[in-house]
């Protein structure tokens, strides 16, 4: 778990551990949105200098993954919509694989699966995102996700169950 | 007709399959699609197949590292305490009593500042 005290910190150690834990997470969220192989690169080195400028924001109450994943989508949006290059991503996306290697135990059509399921939830708000995160990614229990998330078990429930239907209903449209 | 089961039974249910559920899971496409959700979502945050070239993570930290901001010294408290001690005969010879006591109070409070926060005095 981030410790948003040591986060804020200028320990170096500290966050060049963060970088390397959460590297091929943010690697992923480029991938998502860039347009060619040196575009990924820029946007994750992008999207690392905001989670470094801004690291004082995390608050610890959510997973740190969701408010990566927050602060990725955030900067990678805001680059294609600066950079103009969308048809470029589009053509990158029908010719090449997302992912960077071959996962050995999932088949194409499961990494699909994931991958779409990944974007889907790239576009959760961000306390559906935190909540789902919690439950399902931490298995927490619904009791210790609200005192994390500072709210009521139900509000949890809710959230989770928004999420959860979203998600299902995103991947039944890529079917 | 069989309710459906809330949200943290159905996340109960895809960690240890329950019997009393599976018979309504089995025949609900709601159900079997919100299960579908909770039981791919650990797998979809594993980044394990994603392989970071490493040149790209070096020149991440290098570009971090010429961002980072320097640790600030706290000034020494002896520093201060010289400048008080100068500082304050200094005022009295200029303009008299009034005015090394002032000066004395000036650097006391300048001391008191940049020992509380050094960032006052470094970056102004």
């Amino acid at each position: 778990m981030i410790d948003p005290i040591k986060l804020r910190g200028n320990d170096r150690s500290y966050f060049d551990q963060v970088v390397r834990d959460f590297s091929p997470l943010i690697y992923r969220v480029a991938g998502r949105y860039a347009s060619d192989h040196a575009s990924r690169d820029d946007l994750f080195q992008e999207i690392w200098m905001h989670v470094w400028e801004r690291r004082a924001s995390f608050k610890g109450t959510g997973p740190f993954a969701a408010w990566l994943m927050r602060v990725g989508r955030n900067v990678c949006i805001s680059h294609i919509r600066s950079d103009a290059n969308r048809l470029r991503r589009e053509q990158f996306m029908a010719t090449e694989p997302a992912s960077t290697s071959p996962d050995a135990l999932v088949t194409l059509t499961d990494r699909e699966q994931l991958d779409a399921l990944f974007d889907a939830m790239l576009d959760l708000p961000p306390r559906e995102l935190e909540a789902v995160l919690l439950r399902l990614d931490e298995s927490v229990s619904t009791q210790q996700a609200a005192e994390r998330m500072h709210v009521k078990p139900a509000t949890v429930r809710s959230l989770v169950r928004n999420a959860v239907h979203r998600l299902a209903v995103d991947l039944r449209k890529e079917e | 007709m069989t309710l459906h089961p809330d949200i943290d039974e159905l996340i109960e249910h895809a960690r240890t399959p329950n019997p009393k559920f599976a018979a309504h899971v089995g025949g609900c496409s709601d159900c079997s699609a919100v299960l579908g959700v909770i039981a791919r979502v650990p797998a979809t945050m594993n980044s394990e197949h994603v392989e970071v070239p490493e040149t790209l993570v070096r020149s991440l930290m290098g570009r971090i590292e010429s961002q980072r901001t320097p640790e600030l010294e706290r000034p020494s408290v002896a520093t201060f305490v010289l400048a008080a001690l100068t500082a304050g005969p200094f005022g009295l010879m200029v303009g008299g009593a009034s005015m090394g006591t002032t000066s004395l109070l000036i650097v006391l409070v300048a001391a008191l500042v940049a020992l509380l926060e050094p960032r006052f005095i470094r970056e102004g």
